[in-house]
């Protein structure tokens, strides 16, 4: 093998690395005692209370760590593992319940959004279309009924529901999870793979848009372009990697 | 690449106590930092702590850092000497086995089947893997995390011309470990 080739071939490999996931350290930098007197004033928001009462046990106990929870994130996504899960209520059925929103067609929703909304190719376009805010907040759902093959969830009562937002710091997806997470690569592009159903919700600006996290199905989240994707379904990662792989 | 705000701004708002400009530090260079220190310290969970340790620390050294110079490097010099530290404090050398992420089918059909494409990945990954620490280390720096190899002087601490013949080595090394799975491939 050329000196080139080999080169060539490794920088290549690097991108289909399996990194471990990268925890939340900005959280911990809040809590760790930097410069005297200065604390983040929003902080004191969210449900990110709760987050950093936890990041603070981290701090004082890190050897624990593995036993309480870890943090990991996406651009526009964070995703709390919990040792138990948290009280979700029951799935709601309307697709207005389960995302933010009005009911649009995808024309309209496209007209409404500063980025490409996509979809998979794999499943042709979407049953029923939701907007929430315009231009770079814009949120827009995309849902898909049941159909030979991909049944509906219960959790939804589609088959598939993909929700797509321009990424952005601070986090506006919030899932919090007691089981399985997998790092994986999609599209050259870390993501994570949630198995199983647990707690989501979305937030916009430290304030939460849902009153209560709700339940979802097994849900594939990544970032494509700068958006934030994520793909709702009760299906194996298999499936929802092949579902993502035809997103255009 | 290269975000809103220049980085030399955002490290002197952060030498002045600005946390959240040295938030979108964090922000940028956590994923490197994490890498680098779990190629070093050989665990994700080592990874962690090391990396939080030296973000911590660099924050805390800001107002020693020279401004005229890269934030990067230094950066990633506190977190390789961070992970370590770690690495020798637990005592063990973790056995770390990089391996090849779960990936989509690719849509668009490619020459090669994915399967061989993965397995081509997975072989050239079994043979950095076999390689001594330091050996992969070099490489992995290098081609995995595209550092270059300025920034890797700055990280290891050693002169530059180190990094080259190291480098030169460890590829050497690594085709030897190639050439010698092809033959067994061959032969059975």
């Amino acid at each position: 093998m050329a000196d080139g080739a080999l080169e060539h071939d490794l920088r290549e490999l690097g991108r289909h690395v399996a990194w471990p996931a990268v925890p939340h350290l900005v959280g911990r930098l809040e809590r760790a005692p930097v410069a005297p007197g200065r604390r983040r004033r929003r902080v004191a928001a969210l449900a990110a209370a709760a987050v950093l009462v936890l990041t603070g046990l981290l701090a004082l106990a890190p050897g624990i760590r593995a036993a309480i929870l870890d943090l990991l994130r996406l651009p526009g996504a964070r995703i709390e593992v919990e040792r138990t899960p948290s009280p979700v209520p029951m799935a709601p059925r309307a697709l207005e319940d389960l995302v933010p929103g009005e009911r649009v067609t995808l024309p309209q929703a496209r007209q409404g959004t500063s980025f490409p909304v996509v979809f998979p190719t794999a499943l042709g376009p979407p049953d029923a279309v939701v907007l929430a805010d315009l231009g770079d907040r814009a949120v827009v759902s995309l849902a898909w009924r049941a159909r030979p093959g991909l049944p509906a969830a219960d959790e939804t009562g589609y088959s598939v529901l993909l929700t797509e937002f321009r990424a952005r710091p601070p986090e506006d997806l919030v899932k919090k999870v007691s089981g399985g997470v997998e790092p994986v690569v999609v599209d050259g592009e870390q993501g994570y793979w949630v198995e199983g159903p647990h707690a989501v919700t979305l937030e916009r600006d430290g304030a939460i848009v849902e009153d209560l996290p709700r339940l979802s199905a097994s849900s594939l989240l990544w970032t494509r372009e700068g958006v934030l994707l994520r793909l709702e379904a009760d299906v194996s990662l298999a499936e929802a990697l092949r579902l993502a792989g035809s997103i255009r | 690449m290269g975000g809103p705000t220049d980085e030399s701004e955002l490290v002197s708002r952060a030498a002045r106590g600005d946390v959240p400009a040295y938030e979108e530090l964090v922000r940028r260079y956590k994923g490197i930092a994490h890498r680098t220190a779990y190629l070093i310290a050989g665990g994700a969970a080592e990874a962690d702590d090391a990396a939080q340790a030296a973000f911590v620390k660099a924050y805390r050294a800001l107002g020693r850092f020279d401004r005229s110079r890269p934030f990067r490097p230094w950066l990633l010099r506190i977190v390789a000497n961070e992970a370590r530290n770690l690495r020798r404090a637990e005592g063990r050398r973790a056995a770390l086995e990089l391996r090849v992420a779960r990936e989509p089918a690719a849509a668009v059909p490619t020459p090669e089947s994915e399967a061989a494409v993965r397995g081509r990945r997975e072989a050239l990954l079994e043979a950095v893997n076999g390689l001594a620490e330091t050996d992969r280390e070099m490489i992995a720096m290098r081609y995995f995390l595209e550092l270059s190899e300025e920034e890797m002087a700055a990280t290891l601490r050693v002169a530059a011309g180190t990094v080259k013949s190291r480098l030169s080595r460890a590829m050497g090394r690594l085709r030897v470990i190639i050439d010698a799975s092809a033959v067994e491939g061959s032969d059975g």
